[in-house]
């Protein structure tokens, strides 16, 4: 098209003759021109925008020349055209729109969500709802049935630990008397020795050599016995009732508990033959079996024969789970008083406390490190306990991982961390200017200190170092 | 600078009102696209060139779904500067 021709169009439009519309034309182009090479972008309302660009200087290699040519600056010019025009000139494919070809596939998503492989299931997950459920209800039950006996603990605490001071001081003592009355009484050993089997297993025979014991026994002693059992601190217990007896003692219990000191940790262990030691050792690796974690615990009060276990302490049942293995604690618990008022009569009730000691001195005797025992059990317990509240439904603290303004992302990334072992769970939240915004939390957590730990492993999980801790 | 300032400017110098200016510019500018849109281009000789182009169809992403998506194609409105614009200045 001419020039010509256009200014007849446009004059044909407004009316004004050519000339005017050839020199306002010409003098459009100049004034735009003119205000580019100034630098000035030209705002055109309706029409664009024509804005000024340099290009650097360079210096680029020519192979035709085999030398460096050194560029120039360049004065550039672009246009971009308003938004009404480019809609207005965009007629022919007006109406189209853009396609979905294929939507995000959870590949992507995981690409985007980068999280490593799971390795927990939810099975697991469950079981540490179920534990924290139990621990809840047996604290519940231990604050109803135990109260009275808990009141006793810190004067009993007091009592023990002077108690187990002058235990140690007597057993140095006895270790040097018994090691000569145990070779004097050899025959004495061999007819007892043979019985000691069967008590382990049966837990019969041995009672009626203690309950003789007891009958001849001070009342203090067994007085002082069951309160300490009931409070949960059994060994030790057991140690400052031996100890009330032989502070009360004449010489029939010193002999006594030599006698059985001897026969137990010297007898069978070096003078008897092999089928009594196999049958011996059996009661030592059920002790240390309580040590274990607490799983051992909960299959030991089911077995019909093994009474002397559920005098374990409460804080041992307490992390079974099982509600038969609470019945049997409870019921224990109020059996337990009972043979202080019947120590004689009955043999039944009162096999727990007897073989609880006599294993004990086994123990002392035997080897020291076997006193470290009851310790590692508190310790064990306590353990088990703090770990239980990490994961509870309950408190204030969570973990904030990622904020979303699509949901199917935050969805799969809460459920990638379910799938890891972690809390986690979607929340939405209306900001303003944002619209919906859905966060991804873990929680809830009790402590700071608890959500810290998983703070961590969140984030070298993700290595993501935009999470954060807070509190609701 | 403005179609105000170029306005003022353009009426200084023809001494035309700036209304008559005004209404001139705004036709010259509707034709252009008028032009452009019913021919394809139209030329302007040491000025440049306003032209229409087809942006073909081409594949991409939402970046905030994920979704791989089919970009229609699109009509463009380009303006080349001819070799010459500043040539005069010069």
């Amino acid at each position: 098209m001419d020039r010509k021709n256009f200014v007849e169009i446009v004059s044909n439009k407004t009316g004004s003759t050519p000339q005017e519309i050839d020199s306002i034309l010409s003098l459009f182009f100049d004034k735009v021109k003119s205000a580019l090479s100034d630098g000035e972008k030209v705002f055109i309302s309706n029409f664009g925008t024509f804005t000024p660009k340099i290009s650097k200087a360079t210096k680029k290699f020519s192979a035709l020349l085999n030398r460096e040519i050194e560029i120039p600056e360049k004065f550039r010019i672009s246009f971009s055209p308003s938004s009404n025009v480019s809609e207005d000139i965009n007629e022919k494919f007006k109406d189209e729109k853009p396609k979905i070809l294929k939507e995000a596939s959870e590949r992507e998503i995981e690409k985007r969500v980068t999280i490593m492989p799971p390795e927990k299931d939810e099975q697991i997950e469950r079981e540490q709802e179920k534990v924290t459920e139990n621990e809840e209800k047996l604290e519940k039950e231990i604050i109803e049935t135990g109260a009275d006996e808990l009141s006793l603990s810190d004067e009993l605490l007091e009592a023990l630990s002077a108690a187990e001071q002058k235990v140690k001081e007597l057993e140095s003592q006895e270790k040097i008397q018994g090691e000569f009355q145990t070779i004097s009484e050899t025959p004495k050993e061999k007819e007892e020795a043979k019985e000691m089997p069967e008590m382990n297993l049966n837990q019969e025979k041995p009672k009626f050599t203690y309950g003789e014991d007891l009958v001849g026994g001070a009342p203090i002693g067994s007085g002082t016995y069951q309160p300490r059992t009931d409070t949960g601190v059994g060994s030790s217990s057991s140690i400052s009732g031996g100890q009330g007896l032989r502070e009360s003692s004449s010489a029939l219990w010193v002999t006594l508990i030599i006698l059985l000191l001897g026969i137990i940790g010297v007898g069978i262990y070096w003078a008897l033959s092999s089928d009594v030691t196999e049958t011996k050792t059996e009661p030592v690796v059920s002790q240390k079996k309580e040590t274990s974690p607490p799983v051992v615990v909960e299959k030991q009060p089911t077995k019909p024969g093994s009474r002397q276990i559920i005098i374990a302490p409460e804080e041992y049942v307490s992390t079974t789970p099982s509600d038969t293995a609470i019945k049997e604690k409870t019921s224990l618990l109020v059996e337990e008083p009972k043979t202080s008022v019947t120590k004689e009569k009955s043999t039944e009730v009162t096999k727990p406390p007897v073989v609880l000691q006599e294993e004990k001195k086994i123990t002392e005797s035997k080897t020291p490190t076997v006193k470290t025992k009851p310790i590692k059990r508190k310790s064990v317990v306590s353990s088990t306990k703090t770990s239980g509240p990490k994961v509870s439904s309950q408190g204030d603290y969570f973990i904030q991982v990622n904020s979303n303004s699509v949901k199917k992302f935050a969805d799969a990334f809460a459920q990638e961390l379910r799938n890891k072992g972690y809390r986690a769970f979607v929340e939405s939240a209306n900001v303003s200017g944002m619209g919906t915004i859905y966060r991804v939390k873990v929680g809830f957590y009790a402590d700071e200190d608890a959500a810290a730990k998983d703070y961590h492993s969140l984030r070298l999980l993700l290595k993501k170092e935009d999470i954060f801790v807070n509190r609701r | 600078m403005n179609k105000s300032d170029l306005i003022e400017q353009i009426a200084k110098e023809t001494n035309l009102t700036q209304k008559k200016v005004g209404e001139v510019l705004d036709a010259i500018l509707e034709t252009i696209l008028e032009v452009v849109k019913e021919k394809g281009s139209i030329t302007f000789t040491n000025f440049g060139k306003f032209e229409k182009r087809i942006r073909k169809e081409r594949k991409g992403v939402n970046p905030k779904t994920g979704d791989l998506i089919l970009i229609p194609p699109k009509e463009i409105f380009i303006f080349k500067p001819s070799k010459n614009i500043f040539k005069i200045n010069e």
